[in-house]
């Protein structure tokens, strides 16, 4: 790479060299034909700008070879030469020069857009920049075939071979199109430059600052040198343009430069990520100091885990692929193996470079939070696989409870029927006496069948919601229960889980705490979902002994919750749940 | 058999149980009813509902496709409204309290279903 760039630089110098001294020979032809003018002093003045572009290029080529704004710049500079072939006294070439003289733009615009590291990898650039190029090229050939050699001074242009368009109204609205869409380009390009800046945070604004620079310098200069001619008129515009205007026009390159060869020593901030990190680290904070250091605020740090899946810090789920569109990753290696890639804002344009070092500088430090980012994934992979068994369990404890009505339950329930009917319909006394006394036997089994299917899963979990279920449960409780839950619906596995512990908890105070009243609450606090079982009994339950409740908390830790047992404030025991609501329960790839 | 043929109250039974069903239709015979349409779902049962205008609609909660709950709405709205009472093989508190907010007369728990029962909800 770098051997490569040796040879291109001089190589990009001859040329840069070579089309100075063409475009000074052709402008010094076109000069000698007006007598009395200062030709060295016009030369100088013609030649000196794009020259500060070639040689700002060539030197950031130098500088800071890793990135393309130097050849850019020099590109700049090059194609500024085009329109000397102006004054050439050649046909067809000096109206192509004229035409085209403005695509010297379109590199200046990939410097403005892509600065400090001249790739063309975010996608809207990379259109404004084609948008560009047919703009300019379209708008360049109309402008050459409607340059008629008769309204030129004697002996000043030469015949114009392309010459198609003679019609002045047609060259008028063409230049109005020509105005509008430039104007439209120069928009887009403010905007993207704009939007650059937002998601930019500390270090990479203040990379931008050459942009914004150049950018107000350029717009100050063109709008001082309007505000010239309405004031004074075009005469003093032109002298305006031409001393005031041509300063301007070489301070950019110069600022870009300066801002590259000053960015190298911004490298120096490598230090500070180190020393941050001296400074211990937490989980997550790694991700922080990169982020700080490139100065991208929407940096993502994914680690890659051994099943060649990446997952961040807190172990969630990352898909590099699908980080949305346009988004770059760079690939983290150590020891010649990938272990992490960096999402970043393409438009920042985050140098690789830097970030490779600043991962050689963490070291350990970003091996250790892989194996913690693994370790995290696999520990939440478990738990989402408890919880969707947990979901599973609950939908065949539905699906039983419904096949017990629907089938054995209603098949009985048409027998006592009928067994009724034919109670009523008999004029026998003893028979209407046995059917009767079989017509009990039946409901009594019924009875019992529907306790069987309520205990298997409570049906009005499921048509109600948790605080009809509570409800339900107070109502069957032989202690008096009060009961203050929200009516809302929430996830099933969490109506499920709470109602379970408080069937359980109200199981516990009835038999062994000797209680006298139960308080049931349950309240949303955010996104977590509390509830309290509170009793007046003896206290002293223990989670881990005897009591249902055991089970119970592996089924709130799957759904990522916690359960304590203690006692109340005012004795008595308290039974407490926390439980995340997080909608799918099932795996999924976070963002 | 406490009240003439004439005055016998007409029903629309709904449950999609076949042999239930039956056997309803059979107990009601001994009381002042006559069912005079069946349906197994929300859509059949509307539908006889507008062909038999019925005094009584036994409706079972637990449907295929629209509910109970959702038929005893339809039904609500006409005018004048049927005498509605829901059925299941459920309890009523296993409803919690949408029950009690259905426009109806009344729930009775199947197994419990007798002529007496009946006569008390849609008098």
């Amino acid at each position: 790479m770098r051997r490569q760039r040796r040879r291109v630089v001089p190589a990009l110098t001859a040329v840069g060299l070579a089309a100075v001294v063409l475009a000074e020979w052709v402008s010094l032809g076109a000069y000698a034909r007006v007598d009395g003018d200062n030709v060295a002093g016009q030369l100088i003045h013609d030649a000196l700008p794009p020259t500060v572009y070639l040689v700002a290029g060539i030197a950031a080529m130098h500088a800071r070879p890793e990135s393309r704004i130097g050849f850019w710049l020099w590109l700049a500079g090059v194609l500024t030469f085009t329109g000397n072939f102006g004054n050439a006294l050649v046909p067809g070439l000096s109206q192509l020069s004229i035409g085209l003289q403005d695509i010297y733009l379109v590199p200046m615009g990939i410097v403005i857009l892509t600065y400090p590291m001249g790739r063309l990898d975010s996608p809207p650039v990379r259109w404004l920049i084609g948008l560009a190029v047919i703009q300019i090229v379209a708008v360049g050939l109309f402008v050459t075939a409607s340059l008629d050699p008769a309204d030129c001074a004697p002996g000043w242009c030469p015949a114009n071979p392309f010459l198609l368009i003679r019609d002045g109204g047609t060259v008028a609205a063409v230049n109005v199109i020509g105005q509008v869409t430039g104007g439209a380009l120069w928009l887009a390009m403010a905007l993207i430059v704009a939007r650059r800046y937002l998601v930019a945070s500390g270090t990479a604004r203040r990379l931008l600052l050459p942009v914004w620079i150049a950018g107000l310098l350029l717009a100050a200069s063109g709008v001082a040198s309007l505000v010239v001619e309405t004031v004074r008129g075009p005469a003093a515009q032109y002298a305006y343009d031409y001393w005031v205007g041509w300063v301007v026009s070489m301070v950019p390159p110069v600022v870009f430069l300066a801002g590259l060869l000053r960015q190298r020593l911004d490298r120096a901030g490598i230090a500070t990520f180190v020393e941050e990190l001296a400074n211990g680290i937490t989980v997550g904070s790694l991700r922080d100091a990169f982020a700080r250091l490139v100065g991208d605020t929407t940096l993502v740090l994914a680690f890659r885990m051994d099943d060649g899946g990446y997952a961040d810090a807190q172990g969630t789920l990352v898909d590099p692929s699908a980080e949305g569109e346009g988004r770059m990753v760079t690939s983290i290696e150590r020891g010649g193996r990938e272990i992490a890639v960096a999402i970043t804002d393409p438009a920042l344009q985050t140098d690789p470079a830097m970030l490779r070092a600043a991962a050689a500088a963490a070291g350990l430090a970003l091996d250790n939070e892989r194996l913690t980012a693994e370790v995290r994934a696999r520990v939440e992979a478990i738990r989402t696989s408890r919880a969707r068994l947990v979901e599973a369990a609950d939908a065949e404890r539905v699906r039983i409870e419904r096949m017990l009505h629907d089938g054995a339950q209603q098949r009985l329930v048409a027998l006592a029927l009928r067994v009724r009917a034919l109670a009523a319909g008999t004029d026998e006394p003893a028979v209407s006496m046995r059917l009767d006394a079989l017509g009990a036997d039946l409901d009594e089994a019924l009875a019992e069948l529907r306790d069987l299917a309520r205990g298997i899963h409570p049906a009005v979990l499921v048509q109600a919601g948790l605080a009809a279920a509570l409800a339900a449960l107070a109502e069957r409780s032989p202690l008096p229960v009060l009961v203050d839950v929200p009516d809302i619906r929430l996830p099933a596995p969490i109506e499920s889980t709470a109602y379970y512990v408080a069937a359980e908890a109200l199981t516990n105070a009835t038999r062994h705490a000797r209680a006298t009243s139960v308080t049931i609450s349950a309240w949303l606090d955010g996104a977590t979902f509390h509830m309290t079982v509170l009793d007046d009994g003896v206290g002293g339950a223990d989670p881990r002994h005897g009591s249902g409740l055991a089970g119970l908390e592996d089924r709130v830790a799957a759904s990522a919750g916690s359960l304590t047992v203690g006692g109340g404030p005012h004795g008595g025991t308290l039974v407490e749940i926390r439980l995340p609501i997080r909608q799918p329960t099932v795996a999924q790839p976070a963002s | 058999m406490r009240d003439d043929v004439g005055m016998r109250r007409t029903v629309l039974v709904v449950d999609d149980h076949a042999g239930f069903r039956a056997s309803l239709r059979e107990l009601l015979a001994i009381g002042p009813f006559e069912v005079v349409a069946e349906a197994a779902d929300s859509e059949a049962a509307l539908e006889a509902f507008d062909r038999t205008r019925p005094d009584v609609v036994l409706l079972d909660v637990a449907l295929p496709g629209t509910d109970g709950f959702g038929v005893a709405e339809v039904l609500a709205r006409h005018d004048p409204p049927p005498a509605v009472v829901l059925i299941s093989t459920r309890d009523a508190a296993d409803y919690g309290p949408r029950i009690g907010a259905a426009p109806v007369r009344g729930f009775v728990q199947k197994a419990a279903l007798t002529v007496g029962a009946l006569e008390v909800l849609v008098r």
